[in-house]
């Protein structure tokens, strides 16, 4: 549980990173679209890896929390078009992120 | 000046086709979780790969032995035919690792499809491979990984602590027994990474394939040396690429664009054309590698034509084998088998097998018989005896240290 915890932080960083070299206009369109689409791929795997999770009971409101987090990371990543002509459209994305990951962070704490 | 040229070329060639896929992947994700705890690990396999590929390159000029020939000898046939199958199922599951990363760079690089980039990659490489000289193709691939310096470059740029960097040179025991054993685990796959069979194989099999003589040992040496050494400050520098962009986010990357972003952070647009096209050749040149390491391996254990720079024609089994072993890697691919698993699976499986191919190298590299006066002397014994045992143990490790790490994750 605290693996998956782990990798579901992971993401979120690392989105979060991203995310913000984009907003800076930083990146080829191939690589920001290649690299989101990796990033979406993963995320769906890890949700899914929770989903066959067997946790007992006072740990299967951690792991909901976490999918609930994982699908809106999703959603965010999904939502992003990288355009070179338009970063500023990037930074509320980016923000969310962020939030995404620092809530997956106190949802670590509090293991 | 043409033997400084040729020379300077073979040391360059050698760095920049240090790297491989496990090798980008592994260390980057060593920094992220150990920052630079794992520097020693970095050189410890250095010094290893500069003692083995050197004695391969004496044994090939000398004796006029390739490693599957030597391995053959040493061994037994029943032995070495074990050998033969395990390595050469090594071979097979890197290339297939390597090939994968070709067309994920692709996709990364031109928004290709992935499966349609496995394919295009296969035939364009099969193609190089079958129409150019073996010089040709070591060199072409081999200097254009040199754009991996961007990742070194990266490195320096983000001004690490130098002083924090060296103290990874000391191998620390870390906190928790999980830790631990994930620190273990990552010591081993690095040693691994750097040490990979092919890499002798493909060494030995090609000072016979350019004709190589005594002369020539001067510059098997420096090849070998600096080398080596100019790719591991490469490997370095992933490294602490993962230690300082990856480990305060708390990042484990696990995407080989992970990687390749983190040599272009500090820079922009350019720095993530030159990663990419850096990865690129480091990545293809392995696959070529691989495929042709199967080869030689079978050819040279049954005693059958064999040598890129033969016509087709004259070692038609060698042919078969290495154009074989691309499709059957590209097969795998498409059968939906992810690069990365792939990689995992084949570095901790390399080192299962390592004692195998490095003990007859050792061996033979020893025999004044035949030898002669370029017998190993007793530094070289010493060391490559040193390094057999940390091969050894590392080889009975790695299958345990996968399984309770589960494939190292943190």
């Amino acid at each position: 549980m605290y693996s998956a915890l782990k990798k579901s932080i992971s993401l979120a960083s690392e989105a979060e990173a991203f995310i913000n070299y984009l907003a800076q206009g930083r990146s080829t369109l191939n690589f920001a679209n290649g690299y989101l689409r990796y990033l979406r791929t993963e995320v769906n795997r890890d949700s899914q890896e929770l989903s066959a999770l067997n946790a007992d009971p006072p740990l299967k409101s951690v792991i909901s929390e976490d999918r609930v987090q994982l699908e809106s990371l999703q959603a965010e990543i999904t939502n992003i078009q990288p355009d070179p002509k338009q970063t500023t459209t990037l930074s509320p994305s980016a923000k969310r992120i962020r939030q995404i990951r620092v809530n997956l962070e106190r949802l670590s704490s509090s293991l | 000046m043409k033997k400084m040229l040729g020379l300077t070329l073979g040391i360059m060639t050698a760095l920049g086709g240090f790297v491989d896929l496990g090798q980008i992947v592994f260390t980057t994700q060593a920094g992220a979780l150990f920052g630079y705890n794992l520097l020693w690990a970095i050189c410890v396999g250095t010094i290893a790969i500069i003692v083995y590929m050197e004695m391969c390159g004496r044994i090939a000029v000398i004796a006029h032995e390739p490693v599957f020939s030597v391995v053959r000898d040493r061994l037994g046939k029943r032995l070495g035919l074990s050998t033969l199958i395990a390595s050469n199922l090594l071979n097979l599951l890197t290339c297939a690792a390597e090939l994968g990363g070709v067309a994920i760079v692709l996709h990364l690089l031109a928004g290709w499809n992935e499966h349609l980039a496995v394919i295009g990659a296969t035939v364009v490489l099969v193609a190089l491979v079958f129409l150019c000289r073996f010089q040709w193709i070591e060199r072409t691939f081999g200097l254009s990984g040199l754009l991996m310096i961007v990742f070194a470059v990266s490195a320096v740029v983000l001004h690490p602590n130098w002083g924090l960097v060296l103290r990874g040179l000391i191998p620390k025991i870390a906190g928790d027994s999980k830790r631990g054993l994930l620190y273990a685990y990552f010591a081993v796959g690095i040693f691994s990474a750097m040490l990979m069979e092919y890499e002798v194989h493909f060494y030995s099999s090609g000072a016979i394939e350019e004709d190589w003589k005594s002369k020539d040992l001067s510059e098997n040496f420096m090849v070998a040396s600096l080398g080596s050494i100019a790719g591991s400050l490469l490997t370095v520098g992933l490294l602490i690429l993962g230690a300082m962009i990856y480990r305060p986010r708390h990042v484990f990357p696990e995407l080989l664009s992970t990687a390749i972003f983190a040599g272009a952070y500090p820079f922009a647009k350019k720095a993530i054309v030159i990663a990419l096209l850096g990865t690129l050749a480091c990545i293809a040149g392995a696959a070529i590698e691989t495929a042709l390491s199967g080869a030689y391996n079978l050819c040279q254990f049954y005693d059958w034509p064999w040598g890129k720079n033969l016509p087709a024609r004259s070692a038609p089994i060698f042919s078969i084998t290495w154009i074989g072993l691309f499709a059957a890697a590209a097969v795998i691919l498409l059968l939906g088998v992810r690069p990365l698993q792939l990689v995992n699976f084949s570095i901790v499986f390399g080192m299962a097998v390592m004692p195998f191919t490095y003990y007859p190298i050792l061996r033979a590299a020893g025999d004044r018989a035949i030898m002669g006066k370029h017998v190993n002397t007793t530094f070289d014994t010493v060391m490559g005896g040193i390094f057999l045992v940390l091969i050894t143990i590392a080889a009975i490790a790695a299958f345990p240290l996968m399984i309770l790490t589960h494939g190292g994750r943190p």
